[in-house]
């Protein structure tokens, strides 16, 4: 007996003991993912060699005398693998390809993209107070081995993203970026703003369920690791206590969770630091997490508007581009304020409407009565979930969507668009609440890229669409049913969700991750016409709006208004003029790249360095030149009164000038006689447009159109392992720069009756 | 067994008596008194009303309500209780000192601690910086900067037309002819001094090549673009230099204080070591090095 109970201790030690260490084997050793080694390398080695080997003579005075004007190009949307969702797709299931924490971004900027500045931009909302101090500190580090701070090789500013999602048009406000001039403590709030809501949670949440989670390092045991120190950095996240609201944000710990619900809270925080920050809008019209049927309205209201730190806004990212304002909208809200399903137009399908005919297509042998009972079911289902419509039809395909949703007749436009976001719509509305003030926004356009690994300034060549891109998805069927479940089978009747059901689902199941991936670009970049190179000389650019933005090519643009007013006037400004005003155009476009990378990026940077950060391929221009085919001026006259229709004030384009560039670039010149007589402020911007080259996701959905059939037969470009890891999508675009635009008010001249 | 054992075993079990008997009689012992600003106080750790008044405000933060029944100020402070019992049960498991990430978070804060009380300090004497200045010029060097001309010759057969007229520029004023007569290109180069980089964007790589390797006054051969060809003098070359202290008082002052942050740190430092018994093993250096902790970079899995 004793006996007996003795090898069963023994035994029962053995196998907990077993188990303890196939546990701690499979699960443990999860650690936080640092910021990571900046490449100590201040300057390309060729200026170096060059200033050893001439034989110069410094003219006296010459260190003192200011720096001439110049362009200089930078990204200020960039996220690392200190954001949650970077992480997610920094995962082996999805493709991804591992860390890229914030010294890869300063690495990246300055030897592959070649850029001039940049600023990293994480989620607030999934950041922990470790994160934001090792990010600060990368930046520093970053910006010490960037040499002589009068011209640093490169700036990197510290900001962070307020990533705000409501889930319906009353409750978004949407993205912002918010960046600070300067690193020092003195000039950095203590930690990041975030949204509280919906974003917030899913950044935060394990994005699968603890069942799931558990089997994930056994089912992936080589790549365990990755997974595990996920599962640390979701741990570290969910131990940050929320801040208590209405206390001053100086007065705050600084190790707990800041929220803004609204802009205004935003800006109120913002205005108790007081220290110089810029508040960037992005993704205006990307319907991704946009509900249909939002509008910037709301945002010029008082209070949710702040012209002194809002002065840009993000035209175009790798999200797509966001410029264009269109008539149609996804929901139809009637006066009595319920929203319905809009009938297709020539140019827009709506994906409710849609939904109704992947319903019909199933009608088969139903009578027709309840077969159209079932269509307008669908719709109805579809309207009422916002952005998860797509669940309503079980088993539908990406194909089975078509091109519902989206902007046809834009080039390279965001996923879903949402016209109520648009550029132009949020430069022509107006608030009319002080109707002795009427508002307008006056914003400088620029792009970034809002890149999630590290990589600011993807867009100089076009090629490695999954690891220069968002485009993300599962590696196999396997991995995509793990985590978004398998596919449904397709029902003859469509399938209502209501808002409680949608909450019990993963973030990323009620989100049309599929469909998006064919929309994925490489970045674009923000400009600035800058006095020098020096951090306060681009911030001074920037907040002087004298910035344009590119969808990645390093395209040049100058933007001037010639006669008109008393002085003359570049991009950004806003003038009084008392004749009809005269502008100037002057584009070239970007230089034709070399493969590889420039011999003093080889000599500097070792080759495992250089291969996995920028793919081998590096900023690398020929001294070729691609042409500037045209440039397209637009004309928006910002309301006049409340109840004015916007699409009437947009002219797009207004004019169309061609361009005989034989690669030198293109000067044009145009004026506008009727802006005296018309009496109101007008704002002109132009778009420069490149010839035509190949670019990654170039052809979204690459639709094939049979007879009035816009998109009879696509071709999506997959996340997933189903479009070829190495087919990087490519098709023909025009890539092209927008300037700021000019806004010139009629005033009668000096002297004059 | 000897008498003597069994005696002192027996004085020794009526002590104990003894004392279990006055422990009875005493009663538990009495709570430390409360301090005026805690809400409870654990094992002697008192948890300040301003905290649980913190807490309770994120709470309702976070309710649509903003409601805060009594029920969740019980859920609250019991939480801060548990907070702090986890605490002191890290601190007694000596968590701060064996838990990588518990000691890394100590170690930045320390840091951070000592950087920020630099930061803070008195501006240093004139001379200070002077010396400073003196002693690490190379740290205040100045970028170079390059001033160039251009003319710009249009057309297919722009690189004849420079090469030729390249060939009989005279001197300056030749140089300033030959621009006066030439096309004006549209983009616009940088007029004064810039650094290489600023010129890369507009005339390419070649151009920038000659603008840092040419001597001051000499002008390029024809730099064929697609369009036309450039031809570029260098009019002025600043190789950078060392700033002299007043323009680069702002650099030196910030790399006083990071120096005086590291002294002090080392002040620190020092007076832990000297306070503190450090014994070393007698191969302590000799220690095997251990094996590289796992890349972070992942195979790509297709």
């Amino acid at each position: 007996m004793r006996r007996a109970l003795r090898n069963l201790l023994i035994g029962s030690v053995a196998v907990i003991g077993t188990c303890g260490v196939a546990g701690y084997v499979i699960y443990g050793g999860g650690r936080h993912q640092g910021p990571g080694t900046i490449h100590p390398h201040p300057a390309p080695a060729s200026e170096l060699a060059a200033r050893a080997s001439t034989q110069a003579t410094a003219r006296a005075g010459f260190t003192t005398a200011p720096p001439a004007r110049q362009i200089l190009f930078g990204d200020l949307h960039v996220h690392t693998t200190f954001s949650a969702d970077a992480f997610m797709r920094s995962l082996p299931f999805a493709q991804g390809e591992g860390a890229h924490p914030p010294a890869d971004a300063c690495d990246y900027a300055r030897f592959c993209s070649g850029l001039d500045f940049f600023a990293l931009t994480d989620h607030a909302e999934s950041m922990t107070p470790r994160h934001w101090r090792e990010s600060i500190e990368s930046l520093r580090q970053c910006a010490a081995v960037a040499g002589d701070p009068r011209d640093p090789d490169l700036v990197p500013f510290a900001g962070f993203e307020w990533s705000q999602v409501g889930a319906t048009p009353a409750e978004h406000y949407g993205h912002k970026n918010v960046i600070m001039r300067g690193l020092d403590d003195a000039e950095l709030p203590a930690r990041p703003i975030a949204a509280p809501g919906l974003i917030g949670q899913a950044l935060r949440g394990p994005g699968i369920d603890r069942w799931r989670a558990l089997q994930v390092p056994v089912r992936e045991f080589s790549q365990r690791q990755r997974y595990l120190d996920l599962r640390v950095f979701q741990e570290e996240l969910a131990a940050v206590p929320a801040c208590p609201p209405g206390v001053d944000t100086r007065q705050l710990p600084a190790g707990c969770r800041e929220s803004a619900a609204t802009p205004a809270e935003l800006y109120e925080k913002l205005a108790q630091w007081g220290f110089p920050a810029m508040v960037i809008p992005h993704g205006t019209t990307w319907g991704f997490y946009t509900p249909p049927g939002y509008r910037w309205d709301k945002q010029l209201a008082p209070g949710q508007r702040d012209p002194e730190r809002q002065r840009l806004v993000e035209v175009y990212s790798g999200h797509g581009n966001s410029e264009q304002y269109r008539r149609w909208d996804e929901i139809e809200v009637g006066a009595d304020g319920v929203a319905r399903c809009p009938a297709p137009t020539a140019d827009h399908e709506a994906c409710c409407w849609r939904a109704g005919e992947i319903i019909r297509g199933r009608c088969g042998a139903t009578p027709a009565a309840e077969c159209e009972a079932r269509v307008e079911a669908a719709r109805a289902n579809y309207v009422a979930v916002g952005v998860a419509g797509h669940l309503t039809v079980p088993g539908a395909t990406v194909t089975d969507w078509k091109d519902c949703g989206q902007c046809r007749d834009c080039v390279a436009p965001t996923f879903n668009y949402r016209p109520g976001g648009s550029i132009q719509y949020l430069l022509a509305r107006g608030d009319f609440a002080d109707p002795a003030r009427p508002y307008h926004e006056r914003m400088g356009l620029i792009a970034s890229s809002d890149n999630h690994s590290a990589r600011p300034g993807t867009g100089y060549k076009e090629i490695e669409r999954r690891k220069l891109t968002e485009t993300v998805g599962a590696r196999s069927a396997h991995w995509r049913d793990f985590f978004m479940g398998a596919p449904r089978a397709p029902r003859p009747t469509s399938e209502p969700f209501d808002r409680a059901r949608l909450a019990k689902m993963q973030p990323w199941q009620a989100v049309e991750l599929e469909r998006q991936a064919s929309f994925f670009l490489t970045g674009g970049l923000v400009a600035v016409h800058a006095d020098g190179r020096s951090r306060e000389a681009i911030w001074d650019a920037l907040a002087a709006r004298q910035v344009y933005g590119t969808s990645g090519e390093r395209i040049l643009l100058w933007f001037d208004l010639i006669d008109g007013a008393s002085a003359p006037a570049t991009m950004g400004a806003a003038v009084d003029i008392t004749r009809p005003p005269r502008f100037r155009v002057r584009a070239a476009g970007s230089f034709v790249q070399k493969p590889g990378c420039p011999a003093d990026v080889l000599a500097a940077v070792p080759a495992a360095r250089l291969a996995r950060l920028c793919q081998g391929e590096c900023y690398h221009p020929d001294d070729r030149r691609h042409r500037i085919t045209r440039v397209e001026v637009i004309r928006i006259r910002p309301q006049a009164r409340a109840d004015e229709p916007v699409d009437g004030l947009i002219e797009d384009p207004w004019k169309v000038l061609p361009c005989a560039d034989q690669g030198a670039g293109c000067e044009v010149e145009f004026d506008d006689p009727d802006a005296i007589a018309g009496g109101r402020e007008v704002l002109y911007y132009v778009r420069a447009i490149q010839e035509p080259t190949p670019a990654v996701n170039g052809g979204g959905l690459r639709c094939e159109r049979e007879g009035d059939q816009a998109c009879a037969r696509l071709t999506p470009c997959y996340g997933d392992f189903r479009t070829p890891y190495a087919d990087d999508c490519t098709a023909p675009i025009e890539e092209r720069a927008w300037s700021s635009p000019i806004w010139v008010t009629p005033t009668a001249p000096a002297g004059a009756p | 067994m000897s008498a003597r054992p069994l005696w002192l075993l027996g004085v020794g079990a009526a002590a104990g008596a003894a004392i279990a008997a006055l422990g009875l009689a005493r009663g538990p012992r009495p709570a430390p008194a409360m301090p005026a600003d805690a809400v409870a106080v654990v094992n002697d750790a008192p948890i300040a009303r301003a905290t649980y008044a913190a807490a309770l405000a994120a709470v309702a933060g976070d309710r649509r309500d903003g409601a805060i029944d009594p029920a969740v100020r019980q859920r609250v402070l019991d939480r801060l209780i548990e907070e702090e019992l986890l605490v002191q049960r890290g601190l007694a498991l000596g968590l701060a000192r064996l838990d990588p990430r518990v000691r890394a978070d100590l170690v930045a804060a320390v840091l951070g601690e000592v950087v920020a009380d630099a930061a803070l300090a008195p501006a240093p004497a004139a001379g200070e910086l002077a010396a400073l200045h003196v002693a690490e010029p190379e740290r205040f060097r100045r970028a170079p900067r390059v001033t160039v001309t251009t003319a710009w010759f249009a057309g297919a057969d722009g690189e004849a037309r420079a090469a030729a007229a390249r060939a009989t520029i005279g001197d300056d004023a030749g140089w300033a002819a030959l621009r006066a007569d030439s096309a004006r290109p549209t983009v616009v180069v940088p007029t004064g001094a810039v650094p290489a980089g600023a010129l890369l964007d507009v005339l390419g790589p070649t151009a920038t090549r000659a603008a840092l390797t040419l001597p001051v006054g000499a002008i390029s051969a024809p730099v064929v673009t697609s369009g036309g060809a450039w031809l570029v003098r260098v009019e002025a070359r600043d190789d950078g230099g060392v700033a002299a202290l007043a323009e680069a008082q702002p650099e030196v002052l910030a790399e006083w204080r990071k120096r005086e942050g590291d002294r002090r740190l080392r002040e620190l430092l020092d007076d832990e070591r000297r306070a503190a018994r450090i014994q070393l093993a007698p191969n302590a250096l000799a220690a095997p090095v251990a094996a590289p902790a796992e890349a972070d970079v992942d195979e790509v899995p297709r």
